[in-house]
């Protein structure tokens, strides 16, 4: 009893569950739901089912208890079980990091596909700021499309950060981000060099420098995001990957 | 050198966290032993089910909460983590409920616990060694 067996359907069954709304259930109950769906985003499909639907049925019989005024409460568990989250979490990543086959890196993941988004964004953001602030000041005389290829990249690079945060959505998000790291890396580069002096200046007393490094960054970012829509596109398990290799 | 100590080596951070004045020292989890929150969980689930015969998360907060005289409730992260590590240690066992009960009910299925005959056993001998190491307040005096 102990362990808990689910069948076949079981997470399919709990997910169901856990759709059940309080009717005094709020944004917060949303958001909380939310971060748990979140955390639970890489783990294996019963263990995160099990924890999403304790949590809703949690949520909602605080809601059957208390009605609107568990509002305060709900939030305060949730962000004083924070740390707790994550470091269940963790956990339950080490297992299944432990577990993963040869040449995989399922346990850093995550965190690292989000923090190489975020730098991307903040990249393309810093990039459109200069060719914004450029051509406000009557001081661009770079091609507009450079200028436009990095606005595109900028934009795919927010939607590819988005979609990164749903976790059906991950692969695809991958390919976005791949295509948003090619514009802002490669054409942002170019578009920075028409709006700095100092850049302008490096860039000319080592051309050749700075052409490769500009194809090899723009190389390790392309094939960073392509590996990730990669591996989110058939995620196997230890256990099925065994299966497979035997 | 460890034989002219008068307390046991692993006794030495317990001294220290008891005349320290940091807050933030953290309880340390000794082999075989149950944090305070663990006992806390086996004594309320203990109660809960010989009401009902089982207990579910909420329901188990809202007991830990009233026996603590508190009015916030555990958080939801610690909560669920203690318990699954009283499961993996088979000190409670769960399983889910049955979906036509919930569904009757108009709510999401409740994961319920019972404590394990070994669960209660640890209870009581964390209890006991806890009542036996508490220092009696009388000794100050003496």
């Amino acid at each position: 009893m102990s362990a808990v067996t689910l069948g076949p359907d079981g997470a399919a069954e709990l997910e169901a569950s856990a759709r059940l709304r309080h009717r005094a259930a709020g944004r917060v109950d949303g958001a909380v739901l939310a971060w748990c769906r979140w955390y639970t985003a890489d783990l294996p499909e019963d263990v995160a089912a099990e924890r999403r639907a304790e949590l809703a049925s949690d949520l909602f019989e605080e809601r059957e208890h208390s009605g609107a005024g568990a509002t305060a409460s709900i939030l305060g568990r949730a962000i004083r079980g924070i740390p707790a989250d994550l470091a269940w979490r963790g956990a339950r990543l080490r297992r299944v990091g432990l577990g993963a086959p040869r040449g995989t890196f399922p346990l850093a993941m995550p965190a690292l596909a989000h923090l190489a988004a975020l730098a991307l964004v903040a990249w393309g953001g810093f990039i459109v700021w200069r060719i914004a602030r450029s051509v406000l000041i009557g001081d661009w005389h770079g091609a507009a499309d450079v200028a436009e290829l990095s606005i595109v990249g900028l934009v795919l690079a927010l939607v590819g950060s988005w979609l990164l945060v749903v976790a059906r959505r991950r692969a695809f998000a991958g390919l976005v981000l791949a295509v948003a790291a090619y514009l802002l890396v490669r054409f942002g580069t170019y578009a920075l060099m028409e709006t700095s002096v100092t850049f302008t200046a490096f860039f000319s007393t080592s051309t050749a420098q700075m052409v490769v490094l500009n194809r090899v960054a723009t190389g390790a970012a392309v094939l960073f995001f392509l590996s990730i829509a990669v591996w989110w596109a058939a995620p196997k398990t230890a256990a099925e990957s065994d299966e497979a290799s035997s | 050198m460890g034989r002219y100590l008068p307390i046991a080596r692993s006794d030495i951070f317990l001294y220290f966290c008891a005349i320290s004045s940091y807050a933030g020292c953290m309880p340390r989890r000794r082999e075989g032993r149950l944090v305070g929150l663990e006992v806390d969980i086996l004594g309320a689930g203990i109660e809960l089910q010989a009401d009902d015969g089982d207990f579910y998360g909420f329901a188990l907060a809202k007991r830990l909460a009233d026996r603590a005289g508190a009015t916030a409730l555990t958080a939801h992260g610690t909560l669920y983590k203690a318990l699954g590590r009283l499961a993996e240690r088979g000190l409670v066992e769960s399983e889910w409920e049955d979906p036509g009960i919930a569904a009757e009910e108009g709510r999401p299925r409740r994961r319920l616990y019972r404590v394990t005959g070994a669960g209660v056993v640890a209870y009581r001998a964390e209890t006991e060694q806890r009542t036996a190491l508490a220092p009696n307040p009388r000794t100050a005096f003496a």
